[in-house]
C-alpha cells in the first residue's frame, strides 16, 4: 500500500511537471518553466523516496533524494518573485 | 463595443496579446507576411524602438506566430502555427483593429489574472483549437 501511494506521487508529479513544461514550450510562458522544473524535482523526490523506502530499505537517500526537491522549490521561488511582471 | 468582437478574437487576445505594441507588431508582420523583417525594420515602420521590437518579435515567435532565420540577423516572418492562430481569426482581428482600435486596446488592458489562467491552462490535457 505505502508503494502504492509512494508510485502515485511520483507518477503525478511527473504528469504535472510534462504538462506545465509543455504549456511553456506552446506558449513560452516562463512561469510554467519554473513551476514545470519544480514539479520535475518533486518527482524525481518522490522517485527517490520509492527507491530509498521500498527497493533499498537499508540505504538512506535522504540527501540524494531532497536536493532536486530543493532545487525545484527554489526555481519556483526565483520564478515566482523574480520573474513576476 | 467588445461585444461585436468575436469570441475567439477576444480568446486570442486574452491569451496572446499583452500590449498594443505587440498587437501592431503582429498586424504588421500579418500584413507583409511574404517579406522577412528584422527589429531595425518594423520599429522604422511602426516607430518603436528596435529593442521594444525586439522583445516583441520574440514573444510572438515563442507564440507560434512567427518564425525566425537567426543569421546573418534575426529576421521574422508571419507564419502561424494552425493552433496558435486560424486564418479567420487573424482576418477578424485584422478588421477588428481597423474598424474599432479603441475596442481592441481596452480589451489588451483588461486580461484577466494573467499568470494563473495559463497555469490554470497548461493542466488542460487536450487544447480547444
Amino acid at each position: 500500500m505505502v508503494a502504492v501511494v509512494y508510485m502515485l506521487c511520483f507518477l503525478t508529479s511527473l504528469a504535472c511537471s510534462l504538462l506545465l513544461l509543455r504549456g511553456f514550450k506552446q506558449t513560452g510562458a516562463r512561469l510554467l518553466l519554473w513551476s514545470g522544473l519544480c514539479f520535475l524535482g518533486m518527482a524525481l523526490n518522490n522517485g527517490i523516496l520509492f527507491a530509498d523506502k521500498i527497493l533499498w530499505p537499508d540505504s538512506d537517500l535522504f540527501l540524494l533524494r531532497t536536493l532536486p526537491l530543493v532545487i525545484g522549490l527554489a526555481l519556483l521561488i526565483y520564478g515566482l518573485i523574480w520573474e513576476a511582471e | 463595443m467588445a461585444e461585436q468582437i468575436s469570441p475567439e478574437v477576444k480568446r486570442f487576445i486574452h491569451t496572446t496579446i499583452n500590449s498594443v505594441e505587440q498587437l501592431e507588431v503582429l498586424l504588421f508582420l500579418m500584413s507583409n507576411a511574404e517579406v522577412e523583417w528584422s527589429a531595425e525594420d518594423v520599429s522604422e515602420r511602426i516607430r518603436s524602438t528596435p529593442e521594444s521590437v525586439k522583445v516583441k518579435l520574440e514573444e510572438l515567435y515563442a507564440a507560434r506566430l512567427l518564425t525566425v532565420r537567426r543569421e546573418p540577423r534575426p529576421c521574422y516572418r508571419y507564419a502561424p502555427n494552425s493552433s496558435a492562430l486560424a486564418q479567420e481569426v487573424a482576418e477578424s482581428l485584422d478588421k477588428a483593429y481597423t474598424e474599432g482600435k479603441d475596442t481592441i486596446i481596452q480589451l489588451i488592458f483588461s486580461r484577466p489574472m494573467d499568470n494563473i489562467r495559463i497555469f490554470a491552462d497548461a493542466f488542460k490535457i487536450r487544447r480547444e483549437d
